[in-house]
């Protein structure tokens, strides 16, 4: 799979189309930026509520180019611009982050 | 403000910038504004800072108290950013930190606060009278980020510390996973694991009680 099939993905909404279209084999689910980047380095998306720019700062480090913004949180112009700059695909969903999760892992 | 000679007291163990009244849930609620004055003589402090969580509300009574007792009053509180890290504001004036204070209670996510589960959060007069209960739960986290801090406050009058950023939860490096590049004063280093370093990377290492009791 690749980011561009969660595009399909009618729970998603993509906000930041301006990507690079990455596989995807793997996710992970997690609030807490220092377990994601121990942890999340096989991950093709991310799967969080963290909408603020250490979040892509991360992501940019680890090499994801997906996160999924769960709960309906806001995205500021500012996280939007970054998650452009580093080519990361923003979508933005009501689901929680297991719904999400879920969602993810049964498309894989 | 001169924000260097606070941290030159601190280091010299003279002023406590972390100190937790009992209008913070997880606080004792002995710990009023006058008890924490008179300790703060007896622990031969020069100067205490009162940084509730998300809250400034028990300022007004902590500045009557310090003044009384001969310590010089700071104001503030330990904001929990958007990212559910603690970080110390602190200013020597009173009405910036009611401000900011009126600016947090509009920001922070409203949950109701349930004594039984968190504590009391009750806010106290110079007669150590309990005027009223915040309603809202003041641990959670408030709608501004970490990045963003310096949108409300100027830092000619603000001094910006990231508490216990070596503690497992709420602390900058567990949250973030690193220590951003931004205009912080000081970082603070909590007691346990402390190595005893005067810098962390490029930043003054402050170290204070944190006392949300006694036996802090």
């Amino acid at each position: 799979m690749k980011i561009s099939d969660l595009v399909k993905v009618s729970e998603l909404t993509l906000v930041q189309p301006d990507y690079e279209d990455a596989p995807v084999s793997a996710g992970y689910t997690s609030d807490l930026l220092s377990d994601v980047m121990a942890n999340a380095s096989e991950a093709g998306v991310l799967i969080t509520i963290q909408a603020h720019k250490n979040t892509l700062a991360v992501c940019k480090l680890l090499e994801i180019h997906s996160l999924i913004i769960c709960n309906g949180r806001e995205t500021d112009d500012e996280f939007m611009s970054i998650a452009k700059r580093e080519r990361v695909a923003v979508f933005v969903t009501d689901l929680n982050q297991f719904q999400a999760s879920v969602l993810i892992g049964q498309m894989l | 403000m001169d924000k260097q000679s606070i941290i030159e007291l601190n280091q010299l163990g003279l002023a406590d910038l972390h100190i937790h009244s009992c209008l913070s849930p997880c606080a004792d609620l002995y710990m009023s504004p006058r008890f924490i004055a008179k300790n703060a003589v007896e622990r031969g402090l020069k100067m205490a800072a009162l940084t509730d969580h998300n809250s400034s509300q028990n300022c007004p009574a902590f500045k009557y108290e310090c003044e009384k007792v001969g310590i010089v009053p700071l104001f503030g509180m330990e904001l929990n950013t958007k990212e559910e890290i603690h970080v110390l504001c602190i200013t020597d004036q009173l009405e910036r930190a009611l401000a900011f204070d009126k600016i947090v209670s509009e920001k922070i996510s409203k949950f109701e606060n349930d004594p039984l589960v968190f504590g009391d959060q009750p806010v106290v007069n110079e007669k150590e009278e309990i005027l009223y209960q915040i309603p809202y739960y003041l641990g959670n986290a408030v709608n501004i980020s970490i990045d963003h801090i310096w949108d409300y406050l100027d830092p000619n009058h603000w001094l910006i510390i990231p508490s216990h950023i070596n503690r497992q939860r709420n602390s900058l490096i567990t949250n973030l996973g690193f220590i951003p590049e931004l205009p912080f004063d000081a970082v603070e280093v909590a007691k346990a694991n402390d190595d005893g370093r005067k810098m962390w990377g490029n930043y003054i290492v402050v170290r204070n009680s944190d006392m949300h009791r006694l036996d802090f």
